[in-house]
């Protein structure tokens, strides 16, 4: 891994078109903006835990009984 | 060729029709072969089934079920990944959690899975779009479609 160390307000290019720009530090908390083409995404990395976790529930509950309720409870 | 399913024990099904996601399913990295199976008129939910795991299967819907003006914007590494030349050759399919409690049944419609028919290649995609969230609770939604409707 890279690693930079970067004052307020300073900025990281990542190729031509990523800019990334320390906003703000209070305490733990740093605010960091990120300037990306529309064709990048750009997430938090807990959503991908969430959808993970939400991926493995959806993997274990899929009883087939409740799938059928749900069908008569739809028509 | 046959293969063993979680609820419909062994079967037959035409090879031609593996969806294959070469990064697999998010938390699912090592499974790359999946079937659609359990296709209905009148009932939207199918499953995804894997393959080679016959205890892997997902309940998954048509993610337009769930939000009829779904438009999910696909960066180019998925277009490039998928090698997707017709938008119109693409499916998006949302993963179901179908819990006990039917009122929590809940669709992603923020990690899609994005299948391209031209090829069968299939990845499941994070969206950046703050309208769709990884838990829509079906019944909820689409009881307010309901009362919008009646208004």
């Amino acid at each position: 891994m890279l690693v930079l160390t970067r004052k307020l307000n300073q900025a990281i290019m990542i190729g031509d078109s990523i800019e990334i720009t320390v906003l703000e530090v209070k305490g733990e908390q740093i605010k960091i903006g990120i300037s990306a083409p529309k064709d990048i995404s750009v997430y938090r990395k807990e959503i991908y835990l969430e959808i993970q976790e939400e991926n493995k529930k959806a993997a274990s509950l899929n009883n087939l009984d409740l799938l059928k309720t749900l069908k008569s409870k739809m028509s | 060729m046959l293969i063993q399913s979680k609820h419909l024990g062994l079967i037959e099904i035409d090879e031609e029709k593996i969806i294959t996601f070469q990064e697999g399913i998010i938390g699912f990295s090592d499974i790359h072969r999946y079937i659609l199976l359990g296709e209905e008129e009148e009932n939207p939910f199918q499953w995804l089934q894997a393959v080679d795991e016959p205890n892997l299967t997902f309940v998954v819907v048509p993610s337009k079920m769930i939000c009829p003006t779904y438009q999910p914007k696909l960066n180019q590494d998925v277009l490039e990944k998928l090698e997707i030349g017709n938008l119109e050759r693409i499916l998006y399919y949302s993963i179901v959690v179908l819990p006990e409690d039917i009122s929590q049944m809940r669709a992603n419609l923020q990690s899609p899975l994005v299948i391209n028919l031209e090829n069968n290649k299939a990845k499941q995609v994070v969206l950046n779009q703050p309208e769709y969230k990884v838990r829509h609770y079906i019944l909820q939604e689409m009881g307010e479609a309901k009362n919008v409707s009646a208004d």
